[in-house]
């Protein structure tokens, strides 16, 4: 290992570096073994040159500056990755969640349609109303905000050239007939103003979609609460990360005896959830292979276990989903098509 | 116009330089801070404090992307060019080429004339 060539100091800033830097711990070691090698190697070419140890220990450290002004540095990158993911939250869950109910439907045996046969019924699958959603563990909250995304499905055409930002969104939210309200601090923050002229040309799209593109151009974004479309940063949004339950049974429970059996044992015991039953094997048949699924195909690089803030947890015979609301639209939706799938093979 | 002004000039392009000092062949942070100063014939020093972080930027664009490896004996996080990024380096590049091109065709009539005050060939 190199640690032990280096001189204490550089061992002193990088480790000084490492409590400053806002990042998670594998992050954190991967900057320290970076800048440990270029200290190395600039303090080899400074000895070599016959400069002093002293000398070379401290003009090598002067040229990363500072350490707090340098972890401030590296925390502020870390914010444009996070940035740049919820930028492409729509384009890759979006296509994700259509692909993947292709991919089922026409693996399901009975199922007569090839790929497009899939494509047909996840499209239909966008249209249900918010009642008609089993998924997720309703609540008055998540109610207004299906019907408004149900809405925004309404197609419009968008004819504007230099259009104000704020006209614009009151004419698209018009159209499609659900409220807005704009963000004006955030916006302010990242300095955009409300009356941004804004130039679009598309005809009878839906206007989730116009909505969408034209917040992009300004790298904004929006989100749902309690039906009303708040057009924020994508900062704001990834800061709202929301809990949701979805219900699961009927996904995961397996077939055949055993699991009748196991749910047999299950109902004599009131106390515990199927997780914490002893002897159990811990989850409900066909779980972590639901939830690898959801994690792999919804915003897969949102998930904790590959840096992202978003996590899944099981709870009996529910997932507890801690996503942005994005994704937990995108979440619900793959759960619906899923169960569309099942029940088509029944 | 002194030096300084010329130095401040291309540290207003670091971007395009780093991307640069990644175009024929994958590099570490220590390489790419020598082989810039070697280019510039020593005008152009990035300091290990600007030029790290401004790496970590260009991955998070997806400009460049890394790798680590101990092949030099030690282990080095190694920088190369994304398509992307080639795409963006042989752009500005060009862009810089003709902006390169046309100031210094409309300078030199200015610089033949620069006790006059005029200072024009119109």
């Amino acid at each position: 290992m190199s640690r032990g060539m280096s001189p204490h100091e550089f061992q002193n800033y990088l480790g000084l570096l490492s409590r400053l830097l806002r990042l998670r711990s594998a992050q954190r070691e991967a900057v320290e073994d970076e800048l440990r090698a270029h200290l190395e190697d600039r303090f080899a070419a400074l000895t070599s040159r016959g400069i002093e140890p002293d000398r070379a220990i401290s003009l090598a450290l002067a040229e990363f500056g500072d350490a707090a002004a340098l972890a401030a540095e590296f925390s502020a990158v870390s914010r444009i990755r996070r940035r740049r993911w919820m930028m492409r939250l729509s384009i890759v869950s979006m296509a994700a969640s259509v692909l993947v109910a292709a991919v089922v439907a026409s693996l399901w045996p009975d199922s007569s349609g090839p790929l497009a046969d899939g494509v047909a019924r996840a499209q239909q699958a966008e249209q249900p109303a918010a009642a008609e959603m089993p998924e997720m563990v309703r609540t008055a909250k998540t109610d207004a905000n299906a019907e408004t995304r149900q809405k925004l499905e309404k197609l419009a055409t968008a004819d504007f050239i230099e259009y104000p930002l704020v006209d614009v969104l009151a004419h698209l939210t018009e159209v499609a007939g659900v409220q807005v309200y704009v963000d004006h601090r955030s916006l302010d923050e990242v300095g955009i103003q409300p009356d941004v002229p804004i130039t679009m040309d598309l005809k009878d799209v839906p206007v989730e979609m116009l909505l969408r593109l034209i917040l992009r151009q300004l790298d904004l974004t929006y989100m749902l609460d309690h039906g009303v479309v708040v057009v924020t940063t994508p900062e704001e949004v990834e800061q709202s990360l929301e809990i949701r339950v979805y219900r699961v049974d009927g996904l995961v429970e397996a077939s055949g005896p055993q699991a009748a059996l196991e749910a047999a044992t299950e109902s004599a015991d009131p106390y515990f959830g199927r997780d914490m039953r002893p002897g159990h094997g811990g989850r409900p048949h066909g779980l972590d292979e639901l939830i690898s699924l959801i994690t792999s195909t919804v915003v897969p690089e949102s998930w904790e276990d590959v840096g992202g803030p978003a996590t899944i947890k099981p709870f009996r015979d529910t997932l507890v989903v801690l996503q942005t609301q994005f994704g937990q639209h995108k979440v619900e939706k793959l759960l619906q098509h899923l169960r569309e799938a099942v029940a088509k093979e029944k | 116009m002194g030096e300084k002004s010329s130095t401040d000039m291309i540290h207003g392009n670091l971007d395009l330089l780093v991307l640069s000092a990644l175009a024929d062949e994958r590099k570490y942070g220590y390489l790419i801070q020598q082989s810039l100063a070697a280019a510039s014939a020593g005008m152009v020093h990035v300091q290990a404090g600007t030029l790290y972080p401004l790496l970590h930027r260009l991955e998070a664009e997806k400009l460049v992307r890394s790798s680590w490896d101990h092949s030099t004996g030690r282990k080095r996080k190694w920088y190369e060019l994304t398509p992307a990024g080639r795409k963006r380096l042989t752009h500005q590049a060009d862009q810089w080429q003709q902006y390169a091109e046309c100031m210094s065709r409309m300078l030199r009539g200015a610089l033949g004339s620069a006790l006059s005050p005029a200072g024009g060939t119109l």
